[in-house]
């Protein structure tokens, strides 16, 4: 298990100090895949670098499987080489003057094992990532997956404790990153590999982690497991930076003690969702976060017992293949919806939709 | 008269341009072959004359005094090239890639003494280390009873001299190398777990080989052509070198003009062929530059304590680079009779070698306005050229447009008594009064500093993307006002260091001054050679540390001025 506590690290330019990671803790189980996931420069390669030890953190604690890498307390600081950690960089860094199965030996050359061993554990690892056939090419006549292929066998073979990707798959195009991101979290499980990963995609973040991070501005907003995150968020930034949310604003009525459904009251009506931080008080202004996905069309008769239900005309609709998307104006308020590939929503039509109140989330409106 | 002229104003550039490089580069080089090649001198009847022969050759290679010249120059920069790059190397380690205290202001000290002249820092070391007068020695005598221990006129004197001379240009050559590599690379091999040293030795050198070889091998032309030191101490340590060798028979009485030239040709042979290799190796270095991803800083690595120990190592051979001779001048220049420092010589310092200096304009201020004229002439001239080439160049399509980049950079491989004599020579053929005067000092420079300053536009002429020329082509601007007017305002960063670089260097540079130099053009450099030869060490101090002030004083305007036009430091 990778602990890491209270990390905090700033930098200092000719006119400021930038406060690049402040106070950022978390924990990695063995075996596990963790994903920090925020929008650029919130501090995930300063993060990431500075569990890796090529950056040394002002103040905090990091501990693998018992055994102390860095505390500002004691003054420990053990440098980057001596932390047994693999680590894969989002410009590869494959080094252009060695053969493919020369960059991967090199993790292992100098530790003490018998040439045949390093042998054998150098094409188990390029095997792992397909590349037996390729040991020797130059290292610079490789495509880019190819070559991030090679980095991530480099980082495996010397069996880590732990494997550290800063968004490794930044530099590929989107068909060859999304068969790239299966591959990693294929070789991850199969291994059972304790990984941290860093990403700025959150589709990436959803598809490949087991527990995800959320960061702003250098400190964790929250954490969970890909589906909490995604269908249950505790914070606006969450919901808006991951996927697609419709945010409406109101103000709580009333929430029910057994259920934590809350009923809001906005200038589309009432509407009901989850209150998923479970002590929201009658009176508070919020958001009722919804996912045009979670909309459908409602028939007519059901308004007036349904309360969770909204109307408007639609405005402008796009056809995407598997869905269409359309947009409505319901008052001043704009609600973005997905329907199946046949619906029929012309522009100009008058629509009902409604929702299930376990679907939305109500979330309390960010103080400014 | 409109049939005779070209209608495209830059065909009319071109073929100036192919005049002037004609004139200033070809002809010089014609000028040392033939002479070569005859027994008659420049100037004489039967010069001209078709009958060439290859006496001068035979005479020089039946010589020994030639074959113990080709050793002397190999020996000499061999081994001062390896001091150099073994002390510069360490020093571009500890000051630019570890955690060293005190490294940006080391290195600022360290790059700023190139622009002392060479000649001073040389004879700041005779006066320290030499037999008799110098002051290691008198205070060795005083204290162990040696005498002599140490003699700045040997073979081990001119070494150390010059190899201090190259640091500072090592140190920038491979910075360049270091800032040509991704971190990233090293980064991933501490990851895996290699050391400090496993990641030097497998990673970090392997890449920057192509550099660190190019980097050798100007260091070795560099102390080739070198000059003062051979000048000055070579001839007491009985080592000649090639360009002592051209120089005596060029410039002293009896000169032997013809074999001046062989020497001439086979110094320009062998600087030709090593410039060829470096070029074809910084050619393949490129391959390995793999500049990825957005963030790209150099690493420091943490030396923990053992970075006292560097930054004390750095700060003491900075000091000898530039402390031991600036102290020594400004001593010096305060005394009345040169003599070691001691309680006698401190009571009797005194501001009489500045007011000597100032009451004869002879000897301080007419020189001084020369060497500020020729550097100002030099760089206008050379700046004006070298635009226009880069333009044609690369923003025109006039074929053999190629042909003007490889003139312009040809000189570079000439060394600079070579140059002089050429020049010497080539106007005692052409009726041109120039001999004697600033004129024919300005024309030799033009050749000298074009190649340089060629660098410098070129770079930022490629940034000037076509389409701004189109569209003002489009809007009917002339090919004229466009250059004027579209080019040169977006080249003036690059335009601007160049000028500097060439201004700053002519007014140190002493070895084609010193050739082409005559009662009424001497520049600042040449009386500094004068007062050297006459013994007048301390008026000679006070003119150094003038001079060394009207530098700073250039450096610093240099700055201000890049500073207002965002231009980056120039090298
Ligand atoms: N060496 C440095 N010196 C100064 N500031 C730095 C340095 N490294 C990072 N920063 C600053 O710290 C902040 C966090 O940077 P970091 O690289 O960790 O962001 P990031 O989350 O990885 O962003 P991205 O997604 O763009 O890679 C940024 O504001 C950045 O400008
Ligand atoms: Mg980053």
């Amino acid at each position: 298990m990778l602990t890491v506590e209270a990390i905090r690290k700033s930098f200092k330019t000719k006119s400021e100090t930038v406060a690049a990671v402040a106070d950022v803790s978390f924990n990695v189980d063995t075996g596990r895949m963790l994903t920090l996931l925020g929008p650029s420069g919130c501090g995930k390669t300063s993060t990431l670098r500075c569990i890796a030890g090529l950056e040394r953190a002002d103040s905090g604690k990091i501990v693998i499987d018992g055994l102390s890498l860095f505390d500002s307390t004691a003054n420990l600081f053990v440098p980057a080489n001596k932390r047994g950690m693999g680590m894969v960089f989002q410009s590869y860094a494959i080094w252009p003057h060695m053969s493919v199965y020369e960059n991967v030996a090199y993790a292992l050359n100098g530790k003490g094992y018998r040439s045949a061993e390093v042998k054998r554990l150098t094409f188990e690892a390029l095997a792992r990532v397909q590349l037996e056939n390729y040991a020797d090419r130059p290292a610079t006549r490789l495509s880019g997956g190819q070559q991030q292929r090679v980095a991530i066998a480099r980082a495996l073979a010397g069996h880590p404790k732990a494997i550290l990707f800063d968004e490794p798959l930044s530099n590929l195009d989107t068909q060859l990153r999304a068969d790239m991101r299966t591959e990693i979290r294929r070789l991850q499980q199969e291994i059972g590999m304790t990984a941290l990963y860093v990403t700025h995609d959150q589709a990436e973040a959803l598809a490949i982690s087991d527990h995800i991070i959320i960061m702003r501005k250098g400190e964790v907003i929250e954490q969970g497991g890909p589906v909490e995150i995604y269908r249950r968020p505790k914070h606006i930034f969450t919901a808006s930076f991951i996927g697609q949310s419709n945010l409406i604003p109101g103000k709580v009525l009333s929430v029910d003690p057994s259920t934590f459904i809350a009923a809001v009251d906005t200038e589309l009506g009432l509407l009901r969702g989850f209150d998923t931080n479970r002590n929201l008080q009658p009176g508070e202004k919020v958001m009722l976060c919804i996912r045009p996905e979670d909309l459908s069309m409602a028939a007519d008769k059901v308004q007036s017992e349904n309360p969770n239900a909204i109307s408007g005309s639609v405005l402008v609709s796009i056809f995407l293949g598997s869905v269409v998307e359309a947009h409505l104006m319901c008052g001043d308020t704009r609600i973005k919806c997905e329907f199946g590939r046949y619906a029929d929503v012309a522009r100009g039509k008058q629509l009902s939709l409604t929702f299930a109140p376990e679907a939305a989330v109500v979330l309390r409106a960010e103080q400014a | 008269m409109s049939r005779f002229w070209p209608k495209d104003p830059r065909m009319l550039l071109a073929g100036a341009l192919a005049l002037i490089l004609f004139y200033q580069v070809v002809l010089p080089f014609l000028m040392i072959v033939w002479t070569s090649l005859k027994i008659e001198r420049p100037g004489e009847p039967g010069f001209l004359g078709l009958d060439v022969t290859t006496f001068n050759y035979v005479r020089a290679l039946g010589d020994n005094r030639f074959w113990n010249a080709t050793w002397a120059t190999l020996a000499f920069a061999g081994v001062s090239t390896t001091i150099a790059f073994a002390l510069g190397g360490f020093l571009s380690w500890s000051l630019d890639r570890t955690n060293t205290p005190f490294a940006k202001a080391i290195s600022l000290l360290l790059v700023g003494r190139i622009i002392v002249p060479g000649i001073l820092i040389v004879i700041s070391w005779i006066l320290i280390a030499s037999p008799n007068i110098g002051i290691l020695n008198s205070l060795i005598y005083n204290t162990f009873g040696v005498r002599n221990f140490f003699n700045i006129y040997s073979f081990w004197g001119m070494v150390w001299i010059q190899s201090l001379e190259m640091i500072p240009l090592t140190y920038l050559l491979l910075s360049g190398a270091n800032q040509a590599m991704d971190p990233r690379l090293e980064e991933a091999s501490i990851m895996t777990g290699a050391s400090i040293w496993r990641t030097l030795r497998s990673i970090t050198l392997p890449l920057s080989w192509p550099s660190i070889a190019a980097a050798l091998l100007l260091l070795f032309i560099t102390a080739v052509e070198s000059f003062e030191v051979p000048l000055l101490i070579g001839g007491r340590a009985g080592v000649h070198v090639y360009t002592t060798e051209i120089y005596l028979r060029s410039s002293t009485a009896p000169t032997d003009w013809g074999l001046a030239a062989t020497y001439a040709i086979a110094l320009l042979g062998f600087c030709t062929l090593l410039l060829s290799i470096y070029f074809w190796m910084i050619r393949h270095s490129e391959r390995y530059q793999t500049i990825t991803g957005k963030d790209f800083k150099p690493r420091r690595s943490d030396l923990g304590r053992w970075k006292y120990l560097t930054s004390g190592l750095s700060m003491i051979i900075v000091f000898f680079i530039t402390g031991v001779p600036f102290l020594m001048m400004l001593y010096v220049s305060f005394l009345s009779m040169y003599q070691p420092p001691s309680a006698a010589a401190f009571s009797s310092m005194s501001l009489v070698n500045y007011v000597r200096l100032f009451s004869n304009p002879d000897y301080a201020l007419w020189p001084l306005a020369n060497s500020t004229l020729v550097g100002i002439a030099t760089a206008t001239i050379v700046v004006l050229l070298v635009a226009a080439i880069s333009y044609l160049v690369q923003k025109t399509q006039i074929r053999g447009r190629r042909i003007f980049d490889y003139l312009a950079f040809a000189s570079i491989a000439v060394p600079s008594v070579t140059l002089g004599a050429a020049f010497l020579w080539f106007y005692l053929l052409v009726p041109l009064p120039v001999i004697g005067t600033l004129a024919i000092i300005i024309l030799a420079f033009v050749t000298k500093f074009m190649p340089t300053a060629l660098r410098f536009t070129s770079a930022s002429m490629m940034k000037v993307h076509p389409e701004l020329e189109e569209a003002a082509q489009v809007a009917g601007v002339s090919t004229l006002r466009n250059f004027f007017y579209i080019y040169l305002p977006l080249i003036k960063a690059g335009v601007l260091a160049a000028w500097f670089w060439v201004m700053v260097h002519s007014f140190r540079e002493l070895t084609i001054a010193l050739m082409l130099s005559g009662s009424g053009n001497r520049t600042a450099a040449v009386v500094i050679f004068d007062l050297w030869s006459t013994g007048r060490f301390t008026q000679l101090a006070a003119f150094g540390v003038v001079m060394f002030l009207i530098l700073i004083a250039l450096i610093g305007l240099s700055h201000l001025l890049s500073k207002r036009f965002g231009v980056q430091e120039a090298e």
